[in-house]
């Protein structure tokens, strides 16, 4: 066989292709090795939640606020979207929309329909380049200006309904980034555990819930947790929680066990005593700052798992022993304690401190305080028609008003107003009062409006003041900002008086852990029996109480467990109210045989539902049905709990609306409340006689075909009889009254003639 | 006259020549300026002999003496005109002596078997690239007094078209053939006076993070996390803080919270220095507040102990100083150390580039100390950013604090 002719001069080009090729196919893999590298990630931030926002008025704006992560680098790529759709009456030449990010101008738009194309929607979708230097970390701020005209006198337009643009769901930012090197960082806790949840906000809004993604966090706990360790986890909830952008779905509870798999799949908390922690592969150092820990000491350790392309960031709670658990827990709930981090792991001896100013913040103001106290000052609304501001103001959680406070206002406006003018002021949404505007009280006045009683406070509370001013029909030249302003200053005063919270009834039983504002008087007594359902429920009211405390530095609730023959532990629960979780027929395991109450489980004869003494079986309770009843704790005098689940078992979605849905716990009163999965709710009050027993009101209240509107109807009805009532019984009572003075009078007169008689005769 | 010359010049041959402490370098000049010029190129040779311990005496060459010669332990002669113009015996006496000898600018024909005591005419070259210690610059050598002279080393070349080199070496004699007025000339010829000295202590290059500027208009949240990440790297760092000199019209972090954030970065490894001054009622307030000044940066007046910042020279009378960019720190007038901050992070991808540039140029000089000084006020994430540019170039870090321990005064 003839070899081949590799002679000199066929060699060279030979080779010389050869290296071509190798240096091609290398600079190739090389390329693409680099723009694998430098292929940035995307994620979508919608500009708002809900599916329309609508901007009317001629000259129009409004503010959109996104966050975005800290743990990623904004990277050339990004984009603006905005999806919206017109009045189809705008005039074309004139109507625009301008958009700007972060004080920023980005672009503008022309609106309104061409007059050879009439019926045709003013429909439209723009995406704008961003670059990186023009998104944060953090908030972000879109302003959208309008000028919306439909007729050529813009003056006349103000009041014109057809002057509108509305942005639609697609509206949002689709953010470029790449990922950073994770780095421990507890001081940064909850934010630096949760803020992938920023990544995914349009997905886990969605519903249904099955189309939801993976959980974002792992909450890990033993299969048969502590006291202690359930307490962490309900701390280590709340404090996610006060993110306000983690949904429940975002974060999932499970065994410590499965830490190995979960350590790579998403950032999480590990929770477990130090004899529970021996299977879970942690760094050496945090395992050696484990074993050495003493009677009661506990640790706090942050650690960064995974390769560099897809790090988690894990915190490790233990301690060793419940003692040391809670110390570790109490510190991670403290934002404050959080601050000052001595080391990475970090061994805790004593529980965080609260010190006095930090205490201030569970109290609400005492004495008057003026506007121009509270951050953005004195208040001036200008414009026509509607305007609305607000102040915050520190009236914290578990505390109420009480008659007496009052908010003392120097108004002035601009004089040139109609006689609909008037502005109204709020205090946490509830209307204190409302002042009209007239020549009488244009300038140098002070009026005072009465706080009512009642109103609770809130993290954080809002004084909000709305306008409506009027100018009239005016030229087009006086028709503006200028004519129509309101003025409160400076000096306008606010002075609560306020007192603890009270709780008569079920209408605020989303407020009974949050009787103060670190939740130090909030206690969740529930089964010992470990189950997913019961940890996720625990983990969703954790959330759930976070978010309404949202800034709060401290958040430390308590748990205690109950079970057969175990009773919670009083300690746990001295000095706090709550709820009380578990089926019908686990309450009266926490509570023990001296207490009976309105509805319980009875296990004999047959398995029933004891509803005021009468057994009704199980069967005929719907499974969605929740049960809710307030009753005075028994381990601590002047504290309330509620027992809240269902019949057989935690109560499911049922038993959260009626913490967390307001369309759900607005309707609620009395002392028992139900409900079930289609919203319809009765209640019934022990402490009176009632017309209906317990049951026949729960059987008429959920049988098939009744809504929750006829519910509601039937409840109007109650009231308003009840009022007629009353109404009725005061004109007896007036009526009786009259008479039997009339008779005593005619009685009087009788014997006064008798005895005038008697002394004639004589 | 004869014996008391020859005496001289026996002396001058039987010196020690050493860099070490305590020596003596005369630097003799022919003017200051260039005709037609107000600029004084004799003030950044002189900053670049403040790296070195050794007292400086600088001369105009009329003024010289064979007694100053006698004394000094290395001699510079620095050509900005044209050669200095010394006494022939003066000229005879440096020719024989076996001192080194640097000659800088015009001067740098004496560094030859047979100087011109007139010198050599510039030949400027444009655009031509200098290579040295495995960098490269394109640069405007004006004036250049380069030469290829018979049984010199060249220490740097060039890519002239003749290729002669910016310095060399005969014997002890050492040229330098530009003025080393800027950056990076002045950088490369600093380097080529530790050969001058005979240092051979230098160490490697390494690179010195600094936080620029706490004060209470930034934020302290930033603050922490910076030391957080610094603390996870296993990477000193320095943190330069002052309480007066704020930004007009910005909000003000509570004291306290300014405060416990400096003394978590201390906790966890930070070395704090005092912006714009280490008075010492200044640093008492901090003291009393458990935060310890361990240096300061951007003094105006004279300093002791180890500052931050950049050096200033004195180029045309009567106009402010303007910095002089060293890659090695230099000797303080007051006994301190200064150590130049002379790589400054930007915001953008751009900036990290020229980062990453500046600390590999700084890199290449032996004793190199790239300072990356990043401004408090920049987002986490931009200090991230450049901080990981600058890890990139794999140098290492160092805590100034125990590295650079202030010289014998």
């Amino acid at each position: 066989m003839k070899t081949p002719n590799l002679s000199k001069k066929s060699f060279h080009p030979a080779f010389l292709c050869t290296l071509f090729a190798f240096g091609l196919g290398f600079s190739t893999l090389h390329t693409s090795l680099a723009e694998r590298a430098h292929t940035p990630l995307f994620f979508d931030v919608p500009l708002f939640s809900g599916t329309l926002s609508r901007i009317e008025g001629v000259l129009s704006r409004k503010e959109y606020a996104f966050r975005l992560p800290e743990h990623v680098l904004l990277e050339p790529g990004s984009e603006l979207m905005l999806a919206w759709h017109a009045s189809p009456l705008l005039l074309p030449d004139v109507s625009t929309m301008s958009i700007q990010l972060n004080g920023r101008e980005v672009t503008s738009v022309r609106l309104g329909t061409k007059k050879d194309i009439p019926d045709s929607q003013d429909r439209g979708k723009i995406s704008i380049p961003i670059s990186p230097d023009m998104l944060q970390p953090g908030w972000n701020r879109v302003i959208v200006s309008c000028l919306l005209q439909t007729t050529q006198s813009p003056c006349r337009d103000v009041d014109n309904p057809a002057s509108w643009v509305e942005l639609s769901s697609g509206s949002g930012v689709r953010v470029a980034c790449a990922v950073a090197p994770l780095f421990p960082e507890l001081q940064r806790f909850p934010e630096s555990l949760v803020e992938p949840a920023l990544m995914n906000l349009m997905e886990f809004r969605r519903t249904p819930s099955t189309e939801r993604p993976e959980p974002l966090v792992s909450l890990l706990v033993p299969s048969y947790a502590s006291d202690a360790e359930l307490r962490c986890l309900l701390i280590a909830s709340a404090r996610m929680g006060q993110t306000v952008y983690t949904e429940p779905d975002a974060v999932q509870v499970k065994d410590v066990d499965a830490f190995k798999d979960e350590s790579s799949a998403r950032n999480g908390i590990l929770i477990a005593l130090r004899s529970n922690l021996s299977k879970s592969p942690l760094p050496p150092d945090v395992q050696k700052a484990i074993s050495s820990l003493g009677e009661g000491e506990g640790l706090l350790a942050e650690i960064i798992t995974g390769s560099a392309d897809s790090q988690r960031r894990w915190i490790v709670v233990s301690g060793a022993d419940s003692d040391g658990l809670e110390k570790a827990a109490q510190t991670l709930g403290s934002e404050i304690a959080l601050r000052n981090v001595p080391a990475n792991p970090w061994v805790i001896t004593s529980a965080p401190v609260i010190s006095p100013i930090a205490e201030k913040l569970t109290q609400p103001l005492t004495g008057p305080v003026t506007f121009d106290t509270l951050r953005d000052g004195a208040v001036t609304l200008r414009g026509i028609f509607r305007n609305q501001t607000s102040r915050y103001i520190h009236f914290p959680p578990g505390y109420q008003t009480t008659p007496g406070g009052f908010v003392d206002i120097d108004l002035a406006h601009s004089g040139v107003l109609e006689k609909t003018s008037a502005f109204d002021v709020r205090l946490n949404d509830v209307v204190i009062g409302s002042i009209a505007l007239t020549p009488q009280n244009v300038a140098g006045t002070r009026q005072r409006l009465l706080i009512p009683a009642g109103i609770t406070g809130r993290d954080p509370s809002k004084l909000s003041i709305s306008s409506y001013l009027d100018i009239g029909t005016v030229d087009c030249a006086h028709r503006n900002e200028e004519r129509a302003w309101l003025d409160l200053g400076g000096n306008s005063t606010v002075y609560f008086q306020s007192a603890p919270i009270l709780f008569n009834d079920l209408s605020r039983l989303g407020l009974l852990c949050l009787r103060d504002a670190f939740l130090r008087r909030a206690a969740v007594v529930i089964p010992t029996e470990s189950s997913p359902e019961r940890n996720e429920l625990l983990k969703t009211i954790g959330i759930h109480l976070g978010r309404q405390l949202a800034d709060m530095p401290v958040l430390w609730p308590q748990v205690a467990t109950y079970g057969p023959g175990l009773p919670p532990d009083p300690a746990r629960l001295n000095g706090r109210s709550g709820l009380i979780l578990g089926s019908a027929f686990q309450w009266p395991l926490a509570l023990g045989n001296n207490l009976r109450l309105a509805i319980e489980g009875a296990e004999s004869p047959s398995s029933s539902i004891m509803l005021r003494g009468e057994a009704v079986p199980i069967a005929d309770f719907d499974s969605s049905l929740s049960f809710a009843q307030l009753l005075p704790s028994p381990w601590s005098k002047g504290e309330i709990f509620a027992t809240i689940g269902g019949v057989s078992g935690y109560g499911g979605k049922t038993t959260l609306d009626l913490l967390t849905e307001p369309s759900v716990s607005e309707r609620l009163s009395g002392t028992v409340a139900a409900a079930d999965a289609s919203g319809r709710v009765i209640t019934y009050d022990v402490r009176f006689i009632q017309e209906v027993s317990l049951s026949n009101q729960i059987r008429l209240g959920f049988a098939s075909g009744t809504t929750p509107a006829d519910l509601e109807k039937q409840r109007m009805d109650k009231t308003e009889a009840g009022f007629l009532t009353q109404s009725l019984n005061y004109w007896i009572a007036g009526a009786s009254f009259a008479v039997m003075a009339g008779i005593y009078l005619i009685q009087r007169v009788l014997i006064r003639r008798r005895k005038n008689q008697a002394n004639g005769d004589e | 006259m004869k014996n008391t010359l020859s005496l001289a010049s026996m002396a001058l041959v039987c010196a020690v020549v050493s860099a070490h402490a305590a020596s003596s370098t005369l630097l003799v000049y022919d003017t200051l300026s260039k005709p037609f010029s107000l600029v004084n190129e004799i003030a950044p040779i002189q900053m670049s002999l403040t790296h070195f311990d050794t007292n400086v005496e600088t001369l105009a060459a009329s003024k010289v003496s064979a007694a100053d010669l006698q004394k000094a332990h290395f001699i510079v002669l620095a050509g900005i005109s044209g050669f200095p113009k010394l006494k022939p015996e003066l000229l005879t006496l440096l020719e024989q002596s076996q001192k080194p000898v640097m000659a800088v600018g015009a001067a740098a024909s004496f560094a030859s078997e047979k100087p011109l005591p007139s010198g050599k005419a510039s030949t400027p070259l444009e655009k031509t690239k200098v290579a040295y210690r495995g960098r490269e610059w394109t640069l405007r050598l004006d004036p250049f007094y380069g030469e290829s002279y018979p049984g010199a080393r060249p220490l740097i070349g060039t890519s002239s078209k003749s290729a002669q080199p910016l310095a060399w070496r005969l014997s002890n004699r050492f040229a330098f053939a530009a003025l080393p007025s800027d950056s990076p000339l002045s950088m490369v010829f600093s380097d080529v006076l530790i050969d001058f000295y005979g240092v051979s202590h230098e160490g490697p290059s390494v690179m010195v993070f600094v936080i620029e500027d706490f004060n209470p208009s930034c934020s302290p949240a930033t603050l922490r996390r910076a030391v957080d990440y610094f603390e996870h790297q296993k990477t000193p760092f320095v943190v330069t803080t002052q309480m007066r000199e704020l930004p007009p019209g910005v909000e003000i972090t509570p004291r306290e919270e300014f405060l416990d954030a400096l003394r978590y970065a201390q906790a966890h490894g930070g070395r704090i220095f005092l912006h714009g001054g280490n008075g010492p009622e200044r640093t008492e307030v901090f003291r009393k507040e458990g935060i310890r000044i361990e240096g300061s940066e951007d003094t105006s007046s004279g300093n002791v102990g180890i500052e931050l910042g950049s050096a200033f020279v004195q180029r045309i009378p009567g106009e402010p100083p303007v910095p002089f960019t060293s890659a090695v720190p230099l000797r303080l007038e007051g006994g301190g150390l200064l150590i130049p901050a002379n790589v400054h992070a930007g915001l953008d991808g751009a900036a990290n580039d020229e980062l990453k540039s500046s600390i590999r140029d700084i890199s290449s000089f032996r004793g190199g100390v790239a300072v990356v000084v990043v401004p408090a006020w920049m987002r986490f994430q931009d200090m991230l950013a450049a901080l990981e540019a600058a890890r990139s170039t794999s140098l290492p870090i160092i805590d100034p604090v125990t590295r650079f321990s202030p010289p014998k005064s």
